[in-house]
């Protein structure tokens, strides 16, 4: 069976010189490459565009109507929210267009919003939010209504009041979010958490049937008083630790389950101390894993896939200054005190 | 060559197939190699592409073809392990390096692989290209989008509808 033939490939195979020869006069071939690239069928843009953060999809509507029509169509929306722009409204437009993957950015100094939304269902399949703050409304609307949500993704938040309850979570990962009252985590399905730094109080996870993969890193100089009660009623297993020699005041405790004690062992001796700042890279891409090829609905697999994470955080870490100087004045650079 | 062993996959890594571009250029490439492509692969199973046969790629030519099937032949033993999940870390290295090279090359060429990747359904290679695309594009201001990808400078009018939407978009722009 000869592959399927599609118009606009035999089209534009015929405008001009033939397809790939590799042009040593170094000519620019201005509009031959635009023709090329607006060409592509909507599916190949949309893969193209969902490595991009929505800011960046959003200037490339500068280039024509089609590419706006893109923008708006796009089943992955990545906001990143100034200093004075209305976080929520981008949100909601985006919950409305039932995309499947949202990351939010608010501002270093001044978070986005998300208190009283209101949700309509939605096939929200990823939300990773930072410098948010949101309220019990909106947790409860998140997973009452986004009933396939499966990854949840928070760096910097304010986590007001709430509780989650989810059949289709598999993915939490809480990283420096300042928890206003005890977040209560009901996940069944939960397959890896994440909790690094939580100030003021620390989430209760209720339900670890399906775990894989764990890691918990507290910080004791940024937490309250109030946190001493919780050293005893901790439900995890505690280790102590071996290497903890060179961040005085600090101390470590881990989570380590069966099968992913390598990992989590991995992400805390080799990430602890770094620079804040590290936590900005550690989830601020998620496009390369959005929808095509993901490993996402198989339990098992989603361990291969954390692994792969970890090492992909790590080789971002060390790679990727190119990428954040490039987010022009984004948070990404700066350093939270 | 023997007449093509069909039904049995694991005789594929010794079996040739041949592949027909739209120039009418010929390409002997291990099975295994070519059953990157999802397309191919259903063709090859059927035992077809074998001996004189070969299989026509009307929508390929043979530059572009050639590029694929470079792409092909170098991550066909990964893809034979199912992923990799084997593959040593030098392994993986070299694929990165192989990859990062492989998509140093003229737009126009990234647009006709990233075409013949979607109708060949190469998943690992249109991410690829893709990826490259967005890096193309990614940080930029519009103006220097429009340049990078060949775009003319804007019409008066298109420099109005320019700055209406960004005046919209101002949170994009900062």
């Amino acid at each position: 069976m000869p592959p399927k033939v599609t118009k606009r490939w035999v089209l534009v195979s015929r405008s001009g010189e033939p397809f790939g020869s590799r042009k040593g006069g170094g000519g620019r071939g201005v509009d031959l490459s635009m023709d090329r690239l607006s060409a592509l069928p909507d599916a190949l843009l949309h893969h193209i565009l969902s490595f991009m953060k929505a800011w960046e999809v959003v200037r490339t509507c500068v280039l024509s109507r089609r590419w706006r029509d893109l923008w708006a169509s796009a089943p992955c929306v990545d906001v990143r929210v100034g200093e004075y722009s209305e976080p929520p409204e981008d949100f909601a437009n985006a919950i409305k267009r039932k995309v499947r993957v949202i990351q939010l950015n608010g501002h270093l100094h001044e978070s986005a919003k998300l208190n009283h939304m209101d949700f309509v269902s939605c096939p929200l399949k990823i939300l990773k939010l930072s410098y948010a703050e949101l309220d019990d409304q909106f947790i409860r609307g998140l997973f009452s209504r986004c009933p396939s949500l499966e990854e949840l993704d928070l760096m910097r938040c304010v986590v007001g009041p709430g509780e989650i309850v989810s059949a289709s979570l598999k993915t939490l990962t809480l990283v420096k979010c300042m928890f206003t009252t005890n977040l209560s985590v009901d996940a069944s399905n939960l397959v890896s958490v994440r909790c690094i730094a939580p100030e003021n109080w620390v989430p209760l996870f209720k339900n670890f049937g399906s775990l894989v993969t764990g890691s918990v890193m507290l910080d004791d100089t940024l937490l309250s008083r109030e946190f001493e009660k919780y050293q005893d009623e901790d439900e995890f297993p505690q280790t102590s630790d071996e290497d903890d020699d060179n961040n005085s005041g600090h101390f470590k405790r881990s989570g380590k389950y069966a099968a992913a004690s390598d990992d989590s062992d991995d992400f805390m001796t080799d990430d602890y101390g770094y620079p804040d700042d590290y936590y900005d890279h550690y989830s601020s891409d998620i496009k390369d894993d959005y929808d095509y090829g993901s490993d996402i609905n198989s339990d098992t697999e989603t361990y291969e896939y954390s692994k792969i994470a970890n090492v992909y955080v790590n080789r971002q870490f060390i790679n990727n200054d190119d990428v954040c100087d490039g987010s022009k004045g984004g948070h990404s650079g700066e350093v939270y005190h | 060559m023997a007449a093509p062993e069909s039904g049995d996959g694991n005789n594929g890594a010794a079996r040739m197939v041949t592949l027909i571009s739209s120039d009418n250029t010929r390409f002997e490439v291990e099975a295994a190699a070519a059953s990157l492509s999802q397309t191919l692969q259903l063709t090859i199973l059927d035992g077809g592409g074998g001996g004189g046969d070969g299989i026509p790629l009307p929508n390929v030519d043979s530059a572009t073809l050639s590029k694929v099937l470079e792409y092909c032949i170098k991550h066909a033993p990964a893809a034979a392990n199912g992923g990799a999940p084997n593959a040593t870390a030098v392994d993986r290295a070299e694929l990165e390096r192989f990859d990062n090279e492989f998509v140093n090359i003229d737009q126009s060429v990234l647009y006709s692989l990233i075409m013949a990747a979607h109708n060949l359904e190469i998943e690992g290679l249109q991410s690829l290209v893709a990826k490259k695309v967005a890096d193309m594009i990614k940080g930029k201001s519009p103006m220097e989008i429009r340049r990078t990808l060949g775009f003319p400078d804007p019409t008066p009018e298109e420099q109005a509808e320019m700055n209406a939407h960004m005046l919209e978009y101002g949170w994009a722009y900062e």
